[in-house]
């Protein structure tokens, strides 16, 4: 096969990219049905263990073949503007990402790469996840080189002006450095906690699904002399409770481990218009976004979180949101802000936000309304079935905070709009922000179901690049006056908003 | 309840409102097709359930399927209404689309942020002449902004204005059904 001069292969290394990335495939995002493969394996290999070998052996013959040829397929080069790849063992794949339609940059060096020199670039254009292109295995001198061109032709996009010189070599300064204990305080109130208990169940789930008979009995009696050897003082009904702390303890844990090791010596830097953050032990990554790439900010909040007063701040590029993942889905992240590091961040990006003194407008009492429905329908059937069965009544109880948190709930809806600003509040125990320009709106949805038309309230619904959000139950003229004022802003705007 | 914007260089009352935008209805032949369209899956699906319970097939009385079939026959022939409640507004900075019987919505995309537009007919909607006009945004998966039911050469014409007027740079291309607006 004849290539043309221009076009590169990565290092060799990058087979194990490629092997961790078929792996990752594998496994998916839960890892349940693989470790039950596994456990049925374990469980059939003691009847023909050459089976087995032979099948384990050909599974890897077959990934490491599979590695070997995807790297010996990814070719790319820098040509005309673009950085083209084509890689793809059986459907080959040829992708042009021009480098002013860049988005976002990554540069991650992980622990195999690192001795070599080598690192991982990620690349990601405006518009859906797949338009994502990793080099691994490049210089890291190349990769920087690239990141540095992908930053700055986004610049020169916008600033073609002659006295734009000094987004050449901008000076950098920290703007935010993590210690030990903030990553700490990140791991145990962050979304990965949940994280840590979806794997936990899943192990669980595929362990107690591939036992069979006897290994259950054998699980039971090993739990009955468990029970028998702690203390007689002990009281029985204590088991179950402490059985949950503990799973809750070694979930934190998880995720106090997992922030660490993702976030040490984690430093924002400004440079210019354009953030970097630069943190992890294992992976080195240094993520960089462009100051007017950012579409909208997030302040999240768990109750946690809120016991710590600290925020988790994540910057949203445009592009499909997915806020349950870990690292928020690709967006930037500033793990743990207290109050003032958050003022002083949110004045960074936000110049001019008026942060302490928002005055955030309520919406209507009849937001806890379709809630306190529900939470009567299922008080109603949760009586009906404690009355029918022989449960105990003091399950009821546990129904008994929901009105006062969807009380809460209500309390923290609110929005605002300060100049260009529009800033969204929401939450239950923790509060969440959201701020985004006025003139980065894409589409906008005033909707309103039969009741709320009959009460004069409507709910607007605000599109982004980076997402969607809901201002629930405020009235009919709020909604259309913020839909007319954000209209006249987004359509007198001449400012980029891609 | 006014509400009060902390912005003190504008009126708000003097913006131009969505509620006085010259709305516009659909053509006439799209609630026919509406209805036909919601009849053809209706009529079909419950002689096919009613068969399946009557043979034995499925585990569900005949009685409850045509039951379920006869309730089903309400939002079919609501479909009717409901499509003749659609209405657009073409504005100068932005397009406007109207619906719901009950549950309404008003949705707008202002035209400088319309990335992509294209328009399509399925087979029904070419039997009726009809053509359904798609905006779309930047970073999502689904168009922003869906028009169906307008009469095709309107649609094609509302295609080629919308993509001109998106940028005025861009030169008239022959249609091709999609298009994508540079920014």
């Amino acid at each position: 096969m004849m290539y043309r001069s221009d076009w590169h292969r990565v290092s060799p290394l990058a087979i194990i990219h490629h092997g961790l990335v078929f792996l990752r495939q594998l496994v998916g995002s839960n890892p349940g049905p693989l470790l039950g493969l596994i456990a049925g394996t374990f469980a059939f290999a003691r009847e023909s263990p050459l089976m087995i070998a032979t099948t384990v052996l050909t599974l890897v013959i077959l990934g490491v073949a599979m590695a070997v040829m995807s790297w010996l397929r990814f070719l790319y080069r820098v040509h005309d503007g673009a950085i083209q790849v084509q890689q793809g063992v059986f459907t080959r794949h040829k992708l042009t990402l021009a480098f002013e339609r860049i988005q976002n940059v990554r540069l991650e060096r992980p622990i195999y790469l690192r001795p070599f020199g080598l690192a991982r670039l990620t690349i990601e254009s405006a518009g859906s996840a797949s338009e994502e292109v990793h080099l691994p295995g490049i210089a890291l001198a190349e990769a920087q080189r690239l990141r540095d061109r992908a930053l700055d032709e986004g610049d020169a996009q916008y600033n073609s002006g002659p006295e734009d010189t000094a987004s050449t070599s901008p000076a950098s300064h920290v703007l935010l450095g993590r210690r030990p204990c903030d990553l700490i305080i990140y791991g145990i109130s962050s979304p990965a906690i949940l994280w840590g208990g979806a794997i936990a169940a899943s192990i669980m789930g595929a362990l107690t699904r591939n036992m069979d008979d006897s290994d259950s009995q054998q699980a039971e009696k090993t739990m009955d002399a468990a029970i028998e050897a702690m203390p007689a003082w002990f009281p029985e009904s204590l088991v179950l409770p402490l059985a949950l702390l503990l799973l809750l303890i070694v979930m934190a844990i998880a995720s106090v481990v997992m922030a660490l090791v993702r976030y040490q010596g984690y430093q924002l830097f400004r440079e210019g218009e354009r953030y970097r953050i630069t943190s992890g032990l294992l992976t080195q990554r240094e993520q960089g976004i462009r100051h007017q790439r950012i579409q909208h900010l997030h302040l999240a909040q768990s109750f946690i979180a809120r016991l710590f007063c600290r925020h988790h701040l994540s910057c949203h590029p445009i592009g499909p949101s997915l806020p349950d993942q870990p690292d928020a889905g690709g967006a930037l992240l500033a793990p743990s802000l207290n109050a003032a590091e958050q003022t002083r961040i949110i004045q960074t990006l936000y110049p001019g936000l008026d942060w302490q003194g928002l005055r955030f407008q309520p919406v209507s009492a009849r937001f806890m309304l379709p809630r306190l429905v529900l939470w009567a329908t299922l008080t109603v059937a949760a009586a009906l079935w404690v009355f029918t069965s022989d449960m105990p009544a003091w399950i009821l109880s546990a129904l008994l905070p929901a009105p006062p948190l969807i009380g809460l709930n209500w309390c923290r809806q609110g929005w605002c709009l300060q100049g260009e600003r529009v800033i969204l509040r929401g939450g239950l125990i923790g509060c969440h922000y959201t701020i985004f320009d006025a003139y980065r709106v894409q589409t906008l949805r005033l909707f309103q179901n039969p009741l709320q038309r009959r009460a004069g309230l409507a709910n607007l619904g605000i599109r982004l690049g980076s997402g969607g959000f809901r201002i629930p139950f405020i009235p009919w003229r709020s909604g259309t006056g913020l839909m007319d004022q954000l209209l006249w802003r987004v359509e007198t705007s001449r400012a980029p908003w891609l | 309840m006014p509400p009060s914007f902390s912005n003190a260089d504008l009126d708000s009352g003097q913006l131009p409102s969505i509620e006085q935008a010259h709305w516009q209805t659909l053509a006439p032949s799209y609630a026919r097709m509406a209805l036909l369209s919601g009849l053809g899956f209706w009529l079909p699906a419950g002689i096919g359930g009613l068969a399946l319970s009557a043979l034995g097939l499925i585990p569900v009385t005949t009685m409850l399927v045509a039951t379920a079939w006869l309730l089903l026959l309400i939002p079919t022939l609501l479909s009717y209404p409901a499509a003749r409640v659609k209405r657009y507004a073409i504005r100068e900075q932005d397009v406007l689309f109207h619906e719901g019987l009950l549950w309404k919505s008003t949705t707008v995309i202002p035209r400088n942020r319309i990335q992509h537009i294209q328009t399509e007919n399925g087979p029904l909607e070419r039997w009726f002449g009809l053509v359904t006009l798609k905006c779309y945004g930047a970073g999502g998966q689904q168009a922003d902004l869906v028009i169906p039911g307008l009469e095709e050469p309107l649609g094609q014409r509302l295609r080629q204005y919308l993509l001109n007027q998106a940028d005025d740079r861009d030169e008239p291309e022959p249609d091709e059904g999609n298009d994508d607006v540079p920014q």
